[in-house]
This record gives structure tokens, sequence and C-alpha cells, in this order.
């Protein structure tokens, strides 16, 4: 159930106190720092390029706790993993760099265009702002747009055309874009 | 038979069914939201197909997204197990329309029996006694109070879309009658979706018996004996047993040989269960019917040597019941205990968490279907039913031994989390229960007596 939170000076204040906190101690420049109260949320994401090496030889996506970068234990709060890291519970999002995953809403079809023929909704490499369909899950004959909720260029597209998905089951990863 | 069964359930009867369908060669299909994802009947199943969030009304009562996941894996079958879509008529009707078979008697069946009102008609109808009261929805608290006066204090007022004990209310007096109908009315909206109440005369000292039947697509319907469901908390069952103790044997095979006829009448197909009030001069009526397997459908397996859900596929499939009546001969007595993920000490608050361990007993004779295990996370989204131990022995003073054997070696160890293995254990050793004499009032009667000890 979420706490109904009323925005007070005080907890504004308290809010950028903390985030100037993490700020300072966090590892490496800070690409984008998210507070929030209600439900409780705290995201930190670092750009790739300072925080994680390069995928490894033989090694999945980056995965560096430490132990496979062999740089000292870092104090403070480190870039475990780029990208978001979330206070809510359940399972971790995988180890992935800094792209954004979009995911199935509901269980049914995916389909990359509004009809058989036309052309996709997006292509790799494509630009996208939020709002932006990027494809179509139907389920009982009812067809559910997927939209893009930020600024990002399309990096990979997951699921081909007319396959079944499941819930949450990660469409379209997009590189984001800093809007404007 | 089926090739392909997708079970739209999670916890320990989705593992249960799958068990079944495994062992008939059935290919199993497991659905889960994200809060189930590790779980039991995922880990067991052939496939298993994500269909939402943890909250339920987006999940295992999701009928598109279950429907998608049946065709997306070629499910021919959807067994609902209990609880969820299990007893709803609009699912039944879809998967009609989706040209999938639903486990179960059919949409028109569940609407005339789901609507506890109307299954009371049914009931008389087909010759059962029922309580006094209402068989119609009430039209006013006007009438209720009419129909009270007439049948005399106290009255049961129910939810007519409710049923396993929820939406019931005791009125003692007229003075109280208004307000209890009205606040009936606005838990059943909330409840239920469904405002409409009707009205019992109130049966004191009562016993809850209940008879487990049988039907096929051809006509043939028989009776697996009946089931002792007294032991009861808030109205929620926490122990079972058959036969029922201390009932004269001529009077349940009479419960069971009408309800069998009942279900004949009332065009029954599947597994299904009626439940019957007895008073203390063993009068029975009955108070309504469950189209579905029933959750301490276990006790009835271990004394019949019957798989329920082995005969609710092949009665889906079409295939005409193998069992008569006289093949069924039960022996010896089963007893059920509900273990639960609840503070017994702290009023049965339901305690999520984490379990680190968890080592269920075994042993001669007894049967735990569970979904536990070290690394569960019980969530708060769904009732918190963890295990049921089933054990069986000759006679009863030996299967009550034996199931505070095995109760006793069950281990259950979590931060936060609790559970009723001590409380049940408290319960069997009661004497009303020892004596099997217990009613429906007997956990009330414990929680008063160890309340005066303490105080």
């Amino acid at each position: 159930m979420s706490e109904e939170f009323r925005v007070t000076e005080p907890l504004v204040r308290s809010l950028c106190a903390e985030a100037i906190q993490l700020l300072a101690v966090a590892q490496g420049p800070v690409r984008r720092l998210k507070l929030q109260a209600g439900r409780v949320s705290v995201e930190i994401e670092w750009p790739t390029e300072t925080s994680l090496p390069a995928a490894w030889p033989g090694d999945g996506a980056p995965t560096a706790n430490g132990k496979a970068s062999n740089r000292a234990e870092p104090t403070g709060i480190s870039p475990v993993r780029s990208g978001v890291i979330h206070a809510e519970g359940g399972p971790p999002p995988p180890a992935e760099d800094d792209g954004v995953t979009l995911r199935s809403p509901l269980v049914g079809t995916f389909y990359r265009a509004s009809e058989p023929g036309t052309r996709p909704f997006v292509e790799v490499d494509d630009v996208v702002r939020p709002g932006d369909q990027i494809g179509i899950v139907e389920a009982m004959k009812l067809m559910n747009p997927v939209e893009a909720e930020r600024p990002g260029r399309v990096r990979q597209i997951l699921v081909a055309n007319g396959a079944a998905v499941e819930f949450d089951q990660p469409l379209i990863v997009l590189s984001p874009l800093d809007a404007g | 038979m089926f090739s392909t069964v997708l079970i739209a359930n999670r916890g320990e009867i989705a593992l249960r069914i799958a068990r079944t369908c495994r062992e008939m060669g059935i290919r199993t299909v497991a659905v889960c939201s994200t809060a189930d994802r590790d779980s039991a009947v995922t880990r067991f199943a052939d496939a298993c197909v994500q269909i939402g969030p943890a909250p339920a009304r987006r999940s295992y009562l999701n009928a598109a997204a279950i429907i998608e996941a049946a065709h997306q894996t070629g499910a021919e079958a959807i067994h609902p197990g209990y609880g969820f879509l299990s007893e709803d008529p609009m699912f039944a009707d879809i998967c009609q329309g989706e040209g999938i078979v639903l486990v179960g008697p059919g949409a028109t069946v569940l609407e005339r029996l789901g609507d506890k009102a109307r299954a009371r008609e049914v009931a008389a109808q087909a010759g059962l006694p029922v309580l006094p009261g209402t068989t119609h929805p009430l039209t006013s608290a006007q009438e209720a109070r009419e129909v009270a006066d007439e049948i005399g204090y106290p009255v049961i007022v129910k939810a007519v879309a409710g049923g396993g004990g929820r939406g019931i209310s005791l009125v003692r007096d007229p003075a109280t009658l208004p307000r209890a109908y009205e606040a009936a009315r606005t838990a059943a909206l909330a409840t239920f979706g469904d405002p409409r109440l009707y009205l019992e005369q109130f049966v004191s000292s009562a016993r809850h018996i209940e008879v487990q039947v049988l039907a096929d697509r051809h006509g043939s319907v028989i009776h697996l004996g009946a089931r002792d469901c007294s032991a009861q908390r808030r109205r929620q069952k926490i122990v079972e047993e058959t036969p029922p103790p201390g009932l004269p044997g001529a009077v349940v095979d009479e419960m069971c040989v009408a309800a069998a006829r009942a279900a004949a009448h009332a065009d029954y197909v599947g597994a299904g269960t009626l439940e019957f009030v007895v008073d203390a001069d063993n009068r029975w009526y009955f108070i309504e019917a469950n189209c579905r397997l029933q959750v301490e459908h276990p006790v009835t397996e271990m004394v019949t040597g019957i798989d329920l859900v082995r005969e609710q596929l092949r009665i889906a499939a079409g295939e005409p019941l193998e069992l008569r009546q006289t093949d069924v001969l039960p022996r010896g007595v089963a007893i059920e205990c509900r273990v639960t993920a609840e503070d017994a000490d702290a009023g049965f608050r339901p305690t999520p968490g984490l379990i680190d361990e968890f080592e269920p007993p075994g042993g001669p004779f007894i049967r735990v279907d569970t979904h536990g295990r070290p690394g569960l996370r019980i969530s708060p989204d769904y009732d918190p039913l963890l295990a049921k131990v089933v054990a069986w022995a000759p006679d009863r003073p030996q299967a009550i031994a034996r199931m505070d054997r095995a109760l006793a070696e069950f281990r259950i160890e979590g931060r936060g989390v609790h559970h009723t293995v001590e409380f049940l254990r408290r319960t069997l050793a009661q004497a009303e229960f020892v004596a099997g004499q217990h009613t429906t009032g007997l956990v009330e009667r414990m929680a008063a007596a160890e309340a005066r000890r303490a105080g």
C-alpha cells in the first residue's frame, strides 16, 4: 500500500541533502540520480565508459563487483551494476550496461508493426521519444500498444514479429538519450 | 486424454495437480506471477508462462492472460484447482468459446450452484433437506426482518456470491438485524462484487459434514464418502477427517446417497462436494455445493485409494467413470491439518517472509502436500496456506497419534515467519476433538479456555 507524501519544504531539503551525500560517496561521475519518497526508490546511473570494464573475454555482460576487475574494494557506493538499483525488492535486473529495456506489459503475441505488411514501428538505430509506439502485444484479439517511456535510440530488438511473449519479457533495448 | 494441460493455480495445489498429470503422461504447463517465478510448480512443470505481476487480479484471476498462455503452449485443457477462477462461470464460458476444456462442471452448473441462494433451491428440488430461510436473494432489510421473525433467531445472513466460509454474519436478535444487513451488503459488494444476501436459520452445536461426489459425462454419479470439517477457525477449516467421527453410519450413508442423487439431478459433471450442517440430533441440512476440487480432498484419497485429480481429468476428457459405487470401499481413518504461515499467538496474523529451513514430516502413511522449501518467499498477495499434512491409520486414535508425531517433526524456520503447527497440535489434543464430538465452536472454546487460564 503506498503512503501519501505531502511535499513539504523540509522533505525537499532532506531529499537534496541525501542526493548530495550520495553523489559524494558514489565512485566515479554519476550520470543520473533519482530519489523518490512514495514506495521508496533510489536510482543511480553511471555512464558505461568510466564505470565498468568492457566485456571480458568469455563473459556475458559485465558483472563487476570488484572481483572481476582487480580494482581495490571500493568504499561508499560503487557502480556494482550500472543502471538502476531499486529499493523495492524483487529480483535484480540482469547485469547490463546503460541500456533501458522495454518489457511486455502482458502475456500475448508481439507484433512489430500495426498490421501485417506495414512498416515496423521501429528498427535498430531509430530514435524514439516518450510516448512513441515501439510495438503491439496482442492478447485475446485486443491490441495493446507498447510505448517508449524515455527518449532513446533503439539498440536491440529481442523478440521476433509474431512471437509469443510472457508478462514482463524484455522486448526492446534502448540506449537512453538525454532529453533536449 | 489431453496431451497438454495448463494449471491455472499456484502453491501446493498446482504442484499436486501437476504430479498427477506427470503420472498420466500429460505435458504440464504452469503459469506464474512474478512473485511465484521460482516456485515449486514452475520447477516441476514441463513449461511455464509468467502471466502477470503478483496481485491475483492481474495474474491468477487474469482470464485473458491464462487463455493466452494456453494458446501459446498448446494446452487443450485447463485445470483451475480451487479458488481463483475455478468456479467462475464467465471463465468457463470463455474457455468453451476458445475451444479449451476447463476441468469442472461448465458455466451453466457453475452459475446455478455458485449462486448460494439458488443452490438451496436446486438442492430442495433434488430432495435434499435445507435449513429454513430464503432460496432467493433478499430484496430489502424489511424482508430480512420478516423472514427472520418467521424462522426464529439466531439467523445467519450470507452473501449469495460468497462461499468457503466467507461473507457470513450471525445475527442473534432483531435489534441488530438492520445494521447487520447493511454491513453484510457492503462487505459482500466489496469482497465478491455482489451485495445480494440470503438468510438461513442458525444451527448451534453444528457439525460441518461434506460429501465428495464424482460424475462423468455419461450419467454416472458416485459418492466417495463424507468428510468432517467441523474444526474451523473463523469459519475457515483447519483440520479435516474422514469418516466423520461419532456420526452413525446409517446417517452418513443417507447423506452420501442423497448427495449423489442431487448431483445427478443438477447435471453435475466432475468432482464436486456437497456441504451439510448436522445438528445435535443428527439432523442434516444442505448448505452449499462446491463445484471444484476441495483443499481437503487428500483425506478422501487416502481412505479410498482414488486419485481425484486423475478422475477429474478423465471425466473432462469425456471418459466414463471406471468406478462403480460398489468399488468405493473406504478403509481406515485419514486426518488432514492445514499448516498456515500465521502467528497463532498474535490473532493469526499472516506472516509473509523468507523461509530458511523447511523439513516436512514423512514416514508411514504420512502425506504432505506443499510448495514449501528453503528459500521460498511467502508472499502477502496470496492466502497463507503453507502445507497440508495428512495421516492415515486403521483407526482414529492411531491417526491422531500419527498426526501429532508428524507435526512435531515439521521444521519451518524463517525470519519473521510464524506457522500454526503447535496450534494444530493443541487442537488435536482437545478433549472434545479426541472424543470425536467437536463442533464448529471448537477453536473458540479452546481460545476462551486458554484466555481463562492466562487471566
